[in-house]
């Protein structure tokens, strides 16, 4: 820990011990007792390292006309203080405990109305109860009682701390017995003794809790909702938290209420209802009574009387993934039941037992809320999929049958009509929420088994889709989604007659040219994303890739996205670049010589790259060489690549958005990589240090010499120094390290020999004045002049430039590691260390407090 | 009150209204559909349409080769297209009052109906209806006398013939009453009776109903119409629209409180909601455009056009289609082109605002200065020196039957580069494209009908909150081809009253109020008494005087001297007898009192008996009933006349006079 503000705290805690001192801000407390918690955590102990804390604890607590907040903050740093064994007892001595935790106290002074003292209480007490002393005087204390009338607190953070901290009260009297009963044993008599004495604490604890749980869940009137719902949520909790014999007595503790509160069935409980009875049920053997009686329960749930709380219900148990198998499938029957009744399509066989809940439901979709309940519906039917196939109510292929004919029940130009609900026709035709849920779902239905069957048929839904006027921008998003995901899975695509693919290639087409941007760059992604479906083959053996099956290949695309290009919106062009780039990955990898189309692509992207206002559009610009270089395998033999590198490379460091210029690095560390291909594949960042580098071996020094060159010819080095110097952090941060990295590689081997300089050239005055600045603080040395009269003289560079430098030079001057070491740390990290919250926190009073220095109060009013 | 119905067709209504001893046509739409079952009228010979086969029937019994030619398929009508003109049988035209014309689309009737019927009366539009009307009445007339044919087919329309005919002519309905297009010099008498008005504005009709149009949002200068007297109002909804195109927003609030509310002019595209048609044809021109092909729009020249060219305007520059030339071509395209930009005050407001500005309301000014828009009157003349490929042409007429589209058709229609794209949605596309076929060309349909849907017009419905509502039957049930959408229809409670070409429908309202004045001298000799808080009444004794429908209360003219001339004696033989009325009663008698009253004035024996309507009183030693009931009291007393004066009396005390 800082001494300097160990030295000041004595002072800080004065401060705030004054009442009614004003603190900087709001969040000065709460940053103060974080550091407090960080020293905790880190050094051997807070009060040795803050001896002063204990005195101001004491002072507060025996003093209550500090502000709220200050108590509040007392509060949870005794918590703080008390968590540690020793910090306990120091506070028991001085007999402050008792007083802090004791809500008489805070009663009686009329503070304990103040929601904010309450809290304090309630997290002081949870950071406490860390050991079993802590345990031992909350039983003592009988701290049980205060903080079980906190459970239901009007105030929502109260009630919800109050909440943990029972359960950590939980936690602790389980794992202390579970050390009682193991580690009895080892441990001498008088310990001995007084952990019989604390077992019997615990015990009373937990009966207190039950009986309380107990009480609480069954609703007695409808004004009792919101904490009845608070009871169940903490119950939750408590089961999915506490282990065995613990959670046996709760569950047991509480079932009959459950039981109760299953029959009362009140929709704004189902959820945290099911939420209860679902945690308590993951973790019990299948044999034990509570686990019979809690499917029971889940059965009741599921019988309900009102169809949107049994769909949930359902929904909840798929969801658990619970073991009981009739349970679970009756639950994929009732979500299966409103797609059965819409589209009369037969999942469920006629002489099931849910004929009651099938006139509910069907009743209810005669309404407007059917929607809902469709979608609920639908959304699961990726939790039905899962199921194995012998406990589905019906093959999968059936279900995908269903939401095709709901789909087109739903398209808004289809005419097809359903043999089931009519009514329910009129309220969801058109509506794009239904048409995403089922989309949705036929792309997860498209792993189903044996469903490759219906292809053509997803295909032609999916093709009106996107032919449909009316379909919405995300709908027709969704569509292409699917159309990638049924293509991806389906080994033969043989079935998609010149018909279909006509259709098809029509509707992209159209899309292409929707007035709608969102349209059409989900249609220039779709494109691209095309391209990266792995082939597939055809009966006869032919490999086919899905872009030449579905649109005729690259042909159709290229002109498609290079139309794209010059779309109005920036986040289109953005995706037609990123596109292409997908799209020409594979000639690429291949090798294939350049086409004057590439060229074209080339020439516009440089264009993107100086004249786009956009950032999206350059970002995009600059990744696309950046895949181009990694794609390509030899890209020093691709002469239109290592052409382009200069220009990307200059333009890209140099624009004025920091993602453009971060990408530029990225594209220069990729250079970098294939100039100086490192044989021991170690961290990128890893700085090496001059000295443990190795030797240089003969040869080496001409073929870093030759690489080093290339750099510079490919504007690598130049980028790097644009970029070391500048204003955004991560652009700098990200060329530091590549510069570090190049310095680890070069300079301990051209340090040796003189006679092989590389100069390279800087791209504005700018930048060059700061590199100059830079090594002007770095050392004394004129790098600039003496590279150039160097350069002069070996005839390198004919003319004096002054935008000339020597790579190993300014490598060697610039203070890499200590701007590196700058660069790391946040660009707050002054204002945000713990001296600065300290020195803020008595500046602040200072400004307000001492008679005399009014001006200087307002003056600081002024400044704020 | 009646409701003659003349036109089947739902968005070409032509009703007539009696009401009040007025008769009221409201509106006047000519149902162009039937010149679908004609041949093309090309403008540059074509050889194709030229050479077409006669028709015989297969056995070859009824040769009608000169009148019907088969092509690609179906039996056409080689002579000039024929109109389905409004119902003229189920009432004397002449008898007509006024003609209430709601938009330009619903006047295309008009001459068939003002000359040669006898009829007198005045026809109301606003000035936007009349003068585009006007163009597109002489476009009509323009389009059909440019090609001539002498040729006049009837033989056809002959019953026993038609029956053995194939395809939709075997079912064309009233084929007789189908007639030729009217000449230029019947539209201009036909229109020289329009008389103009503004939204709100009232006309007195006779003193009987006052008219007055409202804005529909429809079309510039589209109204619907409000016929009132002083305790009915029937509202009369024609082509409404409640997007924000280019005319003055609907005025809704107008509609409340109808008696009477009858709804016509729906969309004919229930299911294609106009964004997204509009997407639609953007994004099929530009699709087009860029594959080099050309688009073809066949539209009428004033309407959705304006729309269409606005979108555009902000679309080409997007889809960088800055240098394809779009051209529109109609006798009328210039006229139409200026006067959507004079009629300010009918536009709504964000392009009203405009005219303040140095700038038009709207952009297709700028896309003709800037040469992307150039309208000619026809193919021939410049259009062919200036014509360049790709390109947008706009042209009529949209049934692809006769106009400048039928040129465009013939040469365009072979290659599949180009597409036709269909927005008005007042003809099949299907019908209109089958003298045409096979064709290569690729074909859009994208109908942009901005009137109201049925979502939009049950929501007015639920707001303005008519009594009763009639509409054409096709509202009542949902479309054919969509049998399954039941939100296609109009669910209304009562149910809606539906009508269908020529039916008589009795609206379902009886008058029961008339306003009638008095005379200042006259009512200052009224004695009012207040019978109730805020309600007085006066008895009064006059003459009603009739004419004009107003209704005057005059002071009854006192009797004459005694012969002052024997001639006058005669006229006035039975003057009014002038008799002091008896006072009017009102009040109820309260029983408790009453009994009171009876006890002091000794009579004390009364058995009182609770009946329906009040209660009766038998005084038993006066053997004597009063029934005292909520409309009358009735003093049953035989032989007593004292006793019954003295209980009228008490009666009365209770009662308050007038």
């Amino acid at each position: 820990m800082d001494s300097q503000c160990v030295s000041i705290l004595p002072r800080v805690c004065g401060v705030l011990l004054v009442s009614g001192s004003s603190l900087p801000d709001d969040t000065s407390l709460e940053k103060l007792l974080d550091w407090f918690t960080t020293v905790a955590q880190t050094g051997p102990s807070l009060l040795e390292a803050c001896p002063c804390l204990v005195d101001f604890v004491s002072k507060v607590a025996f003093n209550y006309a500090s502000g709220s907040s200050i108590l509040s903050f007392t509060l949870k740093l005794t918590g703080l203080i008390g968590a540690s064994e020793d910090g306990f007892k120091v506070l028991k001595e001085c007999s402050v405990l008792k007083l802090v935790f004791n809500p008489q106290h805070w009663q009686e002074a009329g503070l304990w109305e103040d929601p904010c003292l309450r809290i304090g209480w309630i997290q002081g007490l949870k950071m406490i109860l860390q050991h079993s002393e802590a345990l031992s005087f909350f039983a003592q204390a009988d701290l049980i009682e205060p903080l079980l009338q906190l459970q239901t607190d009007p105030s929502l953070f109260v009630a919800s701390a109050a909440n943990q901290t029972l359960a950590q009260v939980l936690l602790l009297c389980q794992s202390l017995s579970s050390v009682g009963h193991n580690g009895s044993k080892n441990r001498d008599l008088e310990h001995n003794s007084v952990s019989m004495e604390t077992t019997q604490n615990y015990s009373g604890i937990i009966t207190k809790v039950s009986e309380y749980l107990n009480k609480s869940v069954v609703l007695k009137e409808i004004s009792q909702l919101p904490g009845s719902q608070q009871i169940l949520r903490l119950l939750a909790m408590l089961l999915v938290r506490v282990g065995p014999p613990l959670r046996d007595t709760l569950l047991l503790a509480v079932m009959n209420s459950l039981e109760e509160l299953v029959t009362t069935s009140c929709s704004q409980l189902t959820v945290p209802l099911l939420d209860v009875i679902l945690a308590a049920n993951s973790g019990l053997r299948d044999d034990c009574v509570p686990k019979q009686r809690l499917i029971r329960l889940l059965w009741a749930m599921l019988n309900m009387k009102k169809p949107d709380d049994v769909m949930q219900a359902a929904a909840a148990v798929l969801r658990s993934h619970q073991s009981d198998p009739a349970l679970s499938a009756h639950s994929a029957r009732v979500l299966l039941l409103p797609l059965d009744i819409v589209t009369g399509v037969s999942l469920l066989d006629e002489n099931s037992t849910e004929g009651e809940l099938r006139i509910l439901i069907t009743e209810q979709l005669k309404r407007k809320s059917c929607i809902s309940m469709i979608c609920v519906c639908l959304s699961n039917i990726p939790q039905i999929t899962l199921m194995a196939s012998d406990r589905l109510p019906c093959p999968q292929r059936l279900i995908v049958t269903a939401v095709l004919l709901l789909l087109r029940l739903c398209c808004v130009d289809s005419s097809s009509s359903s043999p089931g609900c009519v009514e329910v026709v009129r309220f969801i035709t058109g509506n794009s929420k239904v048409q995403k849920c089922a989309l949705e779902a036929l792309l997860v239905l498209s792993k189903s088994p044996g469903v490759k069957m219906v292809l053509v048929e997803v295909f032609k839904v999916l093709t009106e889709y996107l032919n449909s006027p009316s379909s919405d921008p995300s709908v027709l998003q969704k569509s292409y989604q699917v159309v990638i995901k049924w293509v991806g899975v389906c080994p033969d695509l043989s079935c998609i007659t010149d018909q279909l693919r006509e259709g098809f290639i029509q509707a992209v087409r159209k899309r292409a040219c929707d007035t709608r941007w969102e349209a059409r760059d989900s249609t220039v992604e779709f494109l691209g994303h095309l391209v990266e479906v792995p082939s597939c083959w055809t009966f006869t053996e032919q490999e086919t890739e899905p872009l030449d099956v579905l649109l005729g290949g690259r042909r159709f695309t290229v002109p498609l996205l290079k139309e794209a290009l010059q779309d109005p919106e920036s986040y289109v062009r953005a995706s037609s670049i990123s596109a292409l780039a997908q799209t020409l990955a594979p000639s690429w990898q291949d090798g294939t010589a350049l086409t004057q189309e590439q060229e074209d692509i080339v020439a516009q992207l440089q264009e993107v790259l100086f004249q786009d206002s956009e950032g999206f559009a350059r970002r995009a610009a600059v990744k696309y060489f950046t895949a181009w270089f990694s794609a390509c395998s030899s890209p020093s033999s691709c002469w239109l690549l290592m052409q382009s590198m200069p220009t990307v490379l200059s333009q890209g460091v140099a624009d004025l958005d920091w993602e453009v210029k971060l990408h530029t690095l990225e594209l220069a560390e990729l250079l970098l990589d294939r100039a100086f291909p490192d044989p021991s594949p170690s961290h990128s960042y890893a700085v090496m240090s001059d000295q443990d580098h190795r030797l240089p071996i003969a040869g080496q020094q001409s073929d870093l010499l030759s690489s080093l060159k290339n750099l510079v010819d490919w504007g690598v080095v130049s980028a790097l120094l644009c970029g070391v110097v500048d204003c955004d952090r991560p652009v700098a941060l990200k060329a530091c390290q590549l510069l570090l990295k190049l310095r680890g590689i070069v300079c301990p081997v051209m340090d040796n020999a003189a006679d092989t300089r590389v100069f390279c050239q800087l791209a504005g005055a700018s930048v060059l004045q700061q590199v100059r600045k830079i090594q002007e603080i770095g050392k004394d040395t004129h790098v600039v002049s003496e590279a150039c009269s160097e350069a002069d003289e070996e005839g390198i560079c004919a003319s004096v430039d002054p935008e000339c430098v020597g790579v190993c030079e300014v490598l060697r001057l610039l203070d890499l590691d200590e701007k590196l070491s700058i660069l790391t740390q946040s660009s707050d990290h002054i204002y945000n260390s713990p001296l600065s919250l300290l020195q803020d926190i008595l500046t602040a009073a200072a400004a307000s407090s001492p008679p005399g220095q009014d001006s200087r109060q307002e003056l600081v009013m002024d400044c704020y | 009150m009646k409701l003659y119905c003349l036109s089947g067709h739902p968005t070409l209504p032509c009703n007539v209204l009696k009401f009040k001893s007025t008769t009221v046509m409201l509106d006047c739409g000519l149902d162009t559909t039937s010149v679908l079952n004609f041949l093309p009228l090309p403008l540059v010979h074509s050889p194709r349409l030229s050479k077409l086969p006669g028709w015989v029937s297969k056995d070859g019994s009824l040769n009608l080769e000169k009148e019907l030619k088969e092509c690609a398929g179906r039996v056409f009508v080689d002579s000039q297209p024929e109109f389905c003109l409004p119902e003229r049988e189920l009432l004397d035209l002449s008898t007509i009052d006024v003609i209430l014309i709601s938009n330009y689309h619903c006047m295309m009737a008009l001459p068939y109906i003002t000359e040669h019927t006898g009829f007198t009366g005045t026809v109301y539009a606003t000035e936007p209806t009349l003068q585009i009307g006007r163009l597109l009445m002489e476009e009509l007339v323009n389009f059909m006398e440019r090609v001539p044919k002498a040729q006049s087919a009837t033989c056809w329309k002959n019953k026993e013939i038609q029956r053995m005919l194939p395809g939709p002519l075997k079912d064309a309905v009233d084929v007789w009453t189908w007639k030729r297009c009217y000449s230029m010099q019947e539209v201009n008498s036909a229109l020289s009776k329009v008389q103009l008005v503004g939204y709100s504005q009232k006309v007195e009709l006779f003193g009987a109903v006052q008219v007055s149009p409202l804005s529909s949002g429809y079309s510039l200068g589209s109204s619907n119409w409000i016929i009132q007297s002083h305790h009915e109002k029937v509202s009369y909804v024609s082509g409404s629209s409640l997007l924000t195109t280019h005319p003055q927003p609907m005025d809704q609030s107008s509609l409340k409180n109808s008696d009477v509310l009858i709804l016509t002019g729906l969309t004919q595209m229930p299911t294609a909601n106009p964004d997204g048609m509009l997407g639609e044809f953007c994004s099929n021109l530009a699709m087009t455009i860029r594959a080099g092909g050309n688009v073809l729009v066949p539209c009428y020249s004033s309407g959705v056009i304006y729309d269409l060219l606005e979108c555009l305007y902000q679309f080409i520059e997007s889809a960088n289609l800055g240098t394809t030339p779009f051209y529109f071509i109609s006798p009328v395209a210039n006229s139409s082109l200026e006067f959507s930009q004079i009629f300010a005050e009918w536009l709504c407001h964000n392009k009203q605002t405009k005219v303040y500005l140095p700038e038009p309301p709207f952009p297709h000014a700028e896309l003709i200065q800037t040469n992307k828009l150039k309208h000619y009157p026809s193919i021939h003349g410049d259009f062919s020196s200036e014509f360049r490929q790709p390109c947008v042409v706009f042209t009529g007429h949209p049934s692809l039957r006769f106009g400048d589209v039928v040129h465009f058709m013939e040469l365009w229609g072979k290659s599949s580069l180009n597409t036709v794209i269909f927005t008005e949605p007042d003809f099949s596309y299907l019908d209109a494209l089958a003298p045409y076929q096979p064709l290569a060309m690729k074909c859009v349909y994208c109908p942009i009908d901005t009137r109201l849907n049925f979502h939009q017009v049950s929501k007015l419905l639920k707001e303005v909150q008519p009594l009763h509502v009639v509409c054409p039957e096709q509202y009542t049930q949902p479309p054919l081809t969509q049998s399954h959408r039941s939100d296609l229809m109009l669910e209304l409670q009562p149910p809606p009253m539906p009508y269908r070409r020529c039916s008589v429908l009795n609206l379902p309202f009886r008058r029961r109020y008339e306003r009638v004045y008095i005379l200042p001298e006259l009512a200052n000799s009224l004695v009012p008494s207040e019978v109730k808080p805020g309600v007085s009444v006066a008895t009064v004794s006059a003459v009603l005087q009739s004419k004009d429908n107003k209704h005057t209360l005059q002071s009854v003219p006192k009797a004459p001297p005694v012969a002052p001339s024997k001639k006058r004696k005669r006229v006035m033989e039975e003057p009014p007898m002038t008799m002091a009325p008896k006072p009017l009663l009102s009040g109820a008698v309260p029983l408790e009192a009453f009994l009171a009253t009876l006890q002091k004035h000794g009579i004390t024996e009364v058995k009182v008996e609770e009946t329906a309507d009040g209660h009766i009183l038998h005084l038993q030693a006066e053997d004597t009933l009063i029934q005292l009931e909520e409309d009358g009291t009735h003093i049953v007393c035989d032989n007593n006349e004292p006793l019954r004066a003295t209980l009228r009396d008490l009666v009365l005390r209770f009662l308050q006079k007038l």
